[in-house]
Parts: structure tokens; C-alpha cells; sequence
């Protein structure tokens, strides 16, 4: 069984860590709370520039001798950046965990922000903006964020918004660091190979300095407004994505709100694959699913089909998630759901990366650690009466917004739909 | 049976033909199983155009003993990971299950390998193959690979399509495709990969019962000459805010000595983070991303280099990459910059050997490439064991310049790509 540990230093830092049997790797990684949901509206980007910055320099070390440090030591690394938080880890040899904990603790908490690298990076962001304009499926997700929480935080697109990229300055940057960067905003987690005493002394030894008190503050719950959305442009496909509410973050329906989604849209013996893909042959790619927030989850489907077939696509899936929410899941489709379910988080198990994934955000959105025994014991006590319970609770069908991006217009999208 | 039942890794060749290669991962608990066939688009006519890609979704579909539905919600139900996919050439199926589940996953999928091929579900799935052309078309770096690959291979037949054409599709006849399973699922043209959690002693009887009624037949690859050439091709889009670019030059062929100088020499180029191109064009904010990868065939092999850059970047982005392959032509590789590409190689082997699905792919294609099974550790020792020297003289072998090849999608002409002084 895998040991999991937390612990916080005296100056407010938690680190988290689960130690796996079997493996030589080592994941290791840091969430800070800075993400796009904190950018000042004038300033969307501010937390995406923030993080391709940071590996461009420490005041003690140039980007060269950050790369070349990581690669020496055979890290795999890598920053992100999503609505609430930035992210920076790396998957090495359980032996290197010293040398690479010290180098990107100085990432971390020392960037230089060097005006010569800003206005490179400034121009890679550009570029990335636009390349996203290329991909439709990107692109859809683009807009629905956008108008699933219009008026909220979460709106804000997390890569930036290009004239706010073009006008950003060193001072904005560097003061969004000081502001965020602090070791009680942030956690620091380690899975696979390494002693835990060791990698708490580490920690000490590379974090134990580091000052400030800053939090992000609270961001409030979304409250989207169903609709539908349709914006027009040249592609082979049209592209539906739609999102409603479900339950938030360490909910009790939690669990049963992943299996109503996996028997919705999840694989290849799920309702909208068998129906939408396999009887009609409307798409490539149709699926469901769950994502977790917090305050609130959401529902979420997506198909994509071309622009003669997006009528009846368009009419199936929502037919298929009135029915969901009407009738309810069978017995068979719950056990069957149940255990792949179960089996996919075992599985995920093995993987040193993923479980890094885990703790990162069970520490952030929950603020406790969860063993996969714990998550095992979770998925066998759910009910199919507790799944239909959810779903009468947050139907799938009920306050969704749904986005078409494409050829096709509303009233062609929808024609089929006699319910809309 | 040669394999002992305590060895950690093992080939068996069963009296039907087909290759058994597997890796035991003790403390592992899910395990990995594939059948690997030898085919792909390389081994289709122009009149057949996307077949066995098209086949690789018929297999989903029914045999003799299960339904489409059957076949999905089985697996489903034993918490199978399970998929497929076709390169050029070979088609893959997998499921990654825990380890009890090792016998239902293994009869699902040989049951699978002897499909009905139905013709309603074949007319009813060109529906879903036009969609997936279709989707493809809307991802600029999908489209612009298949393009690459024809004007780097052509007349080879490496060059042809993997998905076909909506017209190849629509108008395969579901005869052709009976005949062309026939002729490429033959257990001598495939093999079955396995790593994690297993014993020899319940494997291989298992298989062998499973796969006993299938019959040998000859399938045949010819060996096609390839002459690599400087070529250009772009597409102009002028929708598209990016242009789109990539450039392939020729490689060693996966069975070559050379493939892990190749994988090495395609790091020091063109890796996503630490590479010269990162430095020269990634890091100084000219395009967007930049890589370069090693790409083995039976054969034949290539370095395909791939970035996006805005149009008025990407003319002097190319001349880059261009200068930079002359500047490793010129001068090879320095100890140190090969260390770190070692390093990071090395790395990337051991974390990838713990896990049961990266190192089933990973035991099978090494098998099928070099003609035995190769344990982590021997692959760590390839890889540590190249040299300086070895990189000088694989560049010497294909000098980049003598098959530098073009391909483009977005706003620009091939005259304002690479005509610009």
C-alpha cells in the first residue's frame, strides 16, 4: 500500500507526498494559486506570460543553465498554466531529486524576468494565440469557456488575450510574482521513489526561505446562463460543445457523478458512442464527461460532425441526455461503468505522473490527501439509486450551454430538435 | 515452450507462426496485451486506398461469436483500457487490464483478429471513416503530416495515406477487405506483445488454444528502392493565421545499428525543450513550437522536423532550421551537448519501462524493428553506448542537404515560403 505524507513548514508551505513500491522515477511538482482567474480584466494573460517566463531565468542562473541543470540530470519538465493555479514539475530518476528540487525551487521563487526574454516570450505567446485560431476543436473549447461563465473569473481565456500580451509590462509580471508566489499560496508534492524524511529536509533546505504571506482570494461560484451559442467560420467539421452543472469538488455524489458520465459519453460502450457513433455513423468523436470545480462541476459533451450530419447529431445527443435524465442509468450499465471506474484509478496508480496529478489537486480543490484505497472504497460504496439520485439532483440536460462552432447556423443546427 | 515460466523476458514462437514477446513486471499489478500486426497503408494499392486503417474499425465490429456492442461492453466491464490504431505500417489493438482479467481480455481480443466483416456494418462505418477524414482536415498538423509523408516517399509506398480519400472509402467494395484480412492477418504477420502482470505458464497455453484455428498464409512486403530528393510542396490557406511547416530528410531504417544515433542526433536537433532548434527559433520567440523526431520504418526512415510560425516569421524560420542541419553537417556533435541527450534518453527509458502499456508498445516494436527482445537495461546500454563518432558518421550517411524536403499549409505561396532572399 502506498504511504502518504503532509506536512507544512513554518513558513506556511504544505508539502504532500505518496511513495510508491516498485517504481525507480520520481514525479515532483508545485501548484501556485496565480492562475488566469486572477488576471485583472485589462490583463488576461498576465498568469499564462508569468509562467512561460519563468523559465527563462533566475537571478543566479541563466535559461541555458536552468535547461541545461534539468537535462543533466535526465528531468522531463515542464510549466502550465489553468484558471486558478500555475504549475511547474518534473518526472526524473528517484536519485536526482536533491539536484532537480534545487533547481526549481529557484524557478520558483527567483525568476529575473530578463527584458530581452520577455519580448521573445511575448512573441511566442502571440504565435501559440494564433495557432489556436487554426484548431476548430480548440478553439470550441475556447468559446464555451467563454460564455459558460460569462461575467465569471473562469472566463478569462487562460492563454491571454492578444492585446493584453502585446501591452504587458516587466513591472505587471514581476508584481504579479510578488503578489502570488508565496509559499502559503502554493504546494509542493513528490510521488513515486524517495524517503520522506529525506524530501522533507530537502524541502527545508530549498523552500524553508522563502517569504510572503499572500493568498489568492476566494473565487466565487459560476452561475451560467443556459443558452445556445453559435459562431460561424470555414471548417470541414462543425464542432458541439456543450457544458451544464454538476457537483462540485469532494461532494458525497462525487463518485457517482463520474460513473452518470462515463455511462453517458465515456469510451466505446457508452450511450452516445453506441448511438450517436456506432448505429448512425454521424461522427468520429462523441463523448461525456465529468469535470470537477470547485463550488461547481460541470457536465460536458462534444461532437464533432459534418455540417449535413450536425442536425441529427445535434438531436440525438441532447435526446440521449433527456433520456439519461428521465429514465435513469439500468442496473447492467451501472456495474459495468462501476468497474471501469474502479479499474481506471488502479491503474493510474502505477503511474508516477498521474498520481503527482492527484495529490496536486486533492491538496488544492479539497485540502486533504486521498490514498487510492480511500478512492477505491469511494467507487464501491456508490449505488445505482445514488447515481439516479444525482442526476435528478444536476440533470445532464437541464442549464446547458451549448456552443456550435462551424458552418452551421442556429436554425439549421437545431432543426431537427422539436424540443428546442 | 523454451520460455521458463521464471524468466522476466521471453519471445516463443508458437507452431502457427505467430510471436509471443513479452516482459513479466513483477510488483506490477495491470498488464498489457497487443496483437501487432505487420500492416498498414505501405501494403495497399491505390484502388484500396485507406484499407486497413478502415479495417483496424471493422475488427470493433462483430465476429462470429460477439456483436460490436459485445466486444465494447466486455471490455468495458473488466475496467479494460483498450483501443487500436494504423500507422503506416502496422495496426495495433491493445487492452490493458489488472491482472485477473489477463483470460477474458485475451479471448476478447483474439476473438477480434477473426471478424465477421458484415456488410451492413462496413457501409454503416464509412459513414464514421468520412467523419474522421473530415476531423483530420480540421487539424493542420495531421493533414500537413500525411501530405509530408506523400512528397518525401512517393512513388515508395510509404508515401500513401493512412485514412484514404472519402472517394477510396466509399467506393471499397467490403469483398476487397475480406480478402485483404485474409491475406495480412496471418499469424506469421503478427505478433503478440504482453508486459506487467502474467505468468508464462498461463499465457502461452492461452494463446495457443485462442489462436489454434488460425492459418498460415504467405503476406508478403516486397522491398521497394527509395531514393530520397529535395522536393517542395505548400498548400496555400490563406484562412489559417499560422503557416504551418514540415521538413523531412531521410534516416536510418529501424532495423539499422544507426536507429539510436538517429533517436540521439533528432534530440540534439530538435527536441522540444534544450534542442539548438529551441534556442535558435523556439526560445527567440519565432515561432510557436519547434521539434524534430526519428521516425524508423522497414527500410526506410526520416527526420521530420515540424513548426508553426506567424507568415512573416516563417521564411527566415526555415532558412534557420535549414543553416542549423548545415552547421551539424559541418561540425557533428559536441561530447557534452550528447551527454545530456543520453541522459534525458535514459531517463525517458526507465520511466517508460514501468509502465505496463509504454513498455508493452515498447517490447514488441523493438522486436519487430530488431529481430529479438530487448530488456530495459539493454536499451539503456544502446543508448549509452553511442558515441561521437558514431554520430559523425550516421551524418555522414544522410547528409540532411541531399533530401531536404518541404512541406507547407497557410497563407503563403511556395515563392514567398522559400523563394524570400
Amino acid at each position: 500500500m502506498p504511504e502518504q505524507h503532509q506536512d507544512t513548514l513554518p513558513n506556511g508551505l504544505t508539502i504532500v507526498g505518496e511513495k510508491i513500491e516498485g517504481v525507480r522515477s520520481l514525479a515532483l511538482g508545485f501548484i501556485v494559486g496565480a492562475g488566469s482567474a486572477h488576471d485583472p480584466e485589462e490583463r488576461v494573460g498576465l498568469a499564462h506570460f508569468t509562467e512561460a517566463m519563468l523559465l527563462e531565468g533566475t537571478t543566479s542562473r541563466t535559461s541555458r543553465e536552468i535547461s541545461d541543470g534539468l537535462d543533466n540530470l535526465g528531468v522531463r519538465y515542464g510549466t502550465s498554466a489553468d484558471s486558478e493555479t500555475i504549475g511547474l514539475s518534473g518526472q526524473m530518476v528517484g536519485t536526482n531529486l536533491g539536484p532537480a528540487l534545487s533547481i526549481l525551487a529557484d524557478v520558483l521563487r527567483n525568476p529575473a524576468f530578463p527584458e530581452a526574454e520577455l519580448e521573445q516570450t511575448r512573441s511566442s505567446i502571440l504565435q501559440e494565440l494564433r495557432h489556436e485560431e487554426d484548431e476548430p476543436m480548440v478553439q470550441v473549447r475556447n468559446v464555451l469557456r467563454k460564455v459558460y461563465y460569462k461575467g465569471h473569473p473562469y472566463a478569462k481565456r487562460p492563454t491571454g488575450e492578444p492585446q493584453a500580451i502585446r501591452d504587458l509590462t516587466r513591472h505587471t509580471i514581476q508584481e504579479h510574482h510578488a503578489r502570488h508566489f508565496t509559499p502559503a499560496n502554493s504546494v509542493c508534492a513528490v510521488a513515486g521513489d524517495f524517503d520522506w524524511d529525506e524530501f522533507r529536509s530537502l524541502a527545508e533546505g530549498a523552500l524553508g526561505a522563502w517569504q510572503g504571506d499572500g493568498k489568492a482570494p476566494e473565487i466565487a461560484a459560476p452561475n451560467p446562463v443556459p443558452q445556445i451559442y453559435i459562431e460561424n467560420r470555414e471548417s470541414q467539421q462543425e464542432h458541439i460543445a456543450a457544458a451544464g452543472p454538476s457537483v462540485p469538488y469532494g461532494h458525497r455524489d462525487y463518485y457517482a457523478a463520474i460513473i452518470a458520465a462515463e455511462i453517458l459519453g465515456g469510451g466505446m460502450s457508452s450511450r452516445l458512442f453506441e448511438e450517436v457513433r456506432e448505429k448512425r455513423a454521424l461522427v468520429y468523436q462523441v463523448g461525456a464527461a465529468y469535470s470537477p470545480g470547485r463550488h461547481q462541476g460541470s457536465w460536458r459533451a462534444y461532437a464533432g460532425t459534418t455540417p449535413e450530419k450536425a442536425p441529427q447529431t445535434y438531436s440525438v445527443l441532447l435526446h440521449e441526455m433527456r433520456k439519461l435524465d428521465a429514465d435513469g442509468v439500468t442496473e447492467e450499465e451501472f456495474d459495468r461503468f462501476q468497474g471501469s471506474v474502479r479499474s481506471s484509478v488502479l491503474m493510474s496508480g502505477e503511474s508516477t505522473g498521474a498520481r503527482l496529478r492527484s495529490l496536486l489537486t486533492s491538496w488544492w480543490y479539497e485540502r486533504r490527501l486521498k490514498a487510492l484505497a480511500y478512492t477505491r472504497e469511494q467507487i464501491d460504496a456508490v449505488t445505482m439509486d445514488q447515481v439516479n439520485n444525482t442526476l435528478k439532483e444536476w440533470p445532464v440536460s437541464a442549464g446547458l450551454v451549448l456552443c456550435g462552432l462551424g458552418p452551421n447556423t442556429q436554425e439549421e443546427l437545431t432543426s431537427l430538435d422539436r424540443t428546442a | 515452450m523454451t520460455v521458463q515460466n521464471e524468466e522476466l523476458l521471453g519471445v516463443e514462437k508458437l507452431a502457427n507462426g505467430l510471436t509471443v514477446i513479452g516482459q513479466r513486471m513483477p510488483g506490477v499489478e495491470s498488464v498489457a496485451v497487443c496483437f501487432h500486426v505487420r500492416t498498414g497503408s505501405r501494403d495497399e494499392q491505390a484502388e484500396i486506398a485507406g484499407i486497413s486503417h478502415f479495417l483496424e474499425h471493422m475488427m470493433f465490429k462483430g465476429t462470429e461469436r460477439r456483436s460490436a456492442i459485445d466486444i465494447s461492453r466486455e471490455f468495458e466491464r473488466m475496467g479494460a483500457e483498450f483501443n487500436a490504431f494504423t500507422s503506416h505500417e502496422s495496426t495495433v489493438y491493445y487492452a490493458r487490464v489488472l491482472g485477473d482479467q489477463l483470460p477474458h481480455a485475451l479471448d476478447v481480443l483474439a476473438d477480434m483478429m477473426r471478424p465477421k466483416l458484415d456488410e451492413g456494418e462496413f457501409t454503416t462505418e464509412k459513414g464514421v471513416i468520412i467523419e474522421e477524414i473530415a476531423r483530420s482536415e480540421d487539424q493542420p498538423t495531421h493533414e500537413l503530416f500525411d501530405h509530408l509523408f506523400t512528397n518525401f516517399f512517393a512513388p515508395h509506398p510509404l508515401g500513401n495515406s493512412v485514412l484514404g480519400t472519402p472517394t477510396s472509402i466509399r467506393d471499397l467494395p467490403v469483398e476487397q477487405m475480406r480478402a485483404y484480412h485474409a491475406r495480412r492477418y496471418s499469424p506469421n504477420n503478427m505478433a503478440l506483445g504482453i508486459a506487467g502482470n502474467f505468468s508464462w505458464d498461463t499465457l502461452l497455453p492461452l494463446v495457443e488454444k485462442q489462436t489454434a484455428s488460425w492459418q498460415q498464409q504467405d503476406a508478403p512486403r516486397p522491398s521497394q528502392p527509395f531514393t530520397p530528393t529535395p522536393k517542395t510542396g505548400a498548400e496555400v490557406k490563406p484562412k489559417l493565421q499560422q503557416e504551418h511547416v514540415a521538413i523531412a530528410t531521410a534516416a536510418p531504417p529501424q532495423e539499422s545499428d544507426d536507429s539510436w544515433a538517429a533517436d540521439l542526433l533528432s534530440a540534439i536537433l530538435g527536441d522540444s525543450t534544450g534542442s539548438r532548434l529551441y534556442w535558435e527559433v523556439a526560445q527567440k520567440g519565432l515561432a510557436d513550437s519547434i521539434e524534430t523526431g526519428y521516425y524508423g520504418y522497414e527500410g526506410v526512415g526520416l527526420f521530420a522536423t515540424y513548426f508553426s510560425a506567424s507568415p512573416e516569421r516563417a521564411p527566415e524560420v526555415l532558412r534557420i532550421v535549414r543553416s542549423e542541419m548545415e552547421k551539424l553537417q559541418r561540425d557533428g556533435v559536441t561530447e557534452e551537448e550528447l551527454g545530456r541527450a543520453r541522459v534525458k534518453a535514459v531517463s525517458d527509458t526507465v520511466i517508460s519501462g514501468e509502465a505496463s502499456h509504454r513498455r508493452m508498445f515498447e517490447v514488441a516494436d523493438l522486436y519487430l524493428a530488431k529481430g529479438r527482445a530487448m530488456s530495459v537495461d539493454e536499451i539503456i546500454a544502446a543508448i549509452e553506448g553511442v558515441t561521437v563518432a558514431d554520430v559523425r558518421a550516421l551524418l555522414d550517411r544522410y547528409p540532411f542537404a541531399e533530401s531536404f524536403t518541404v512541406q507547407a499549409a497557410g497563407p503563403l505561396t511556395e515563392n514567398q515560403l522559400i523563394g524570400a532572399k
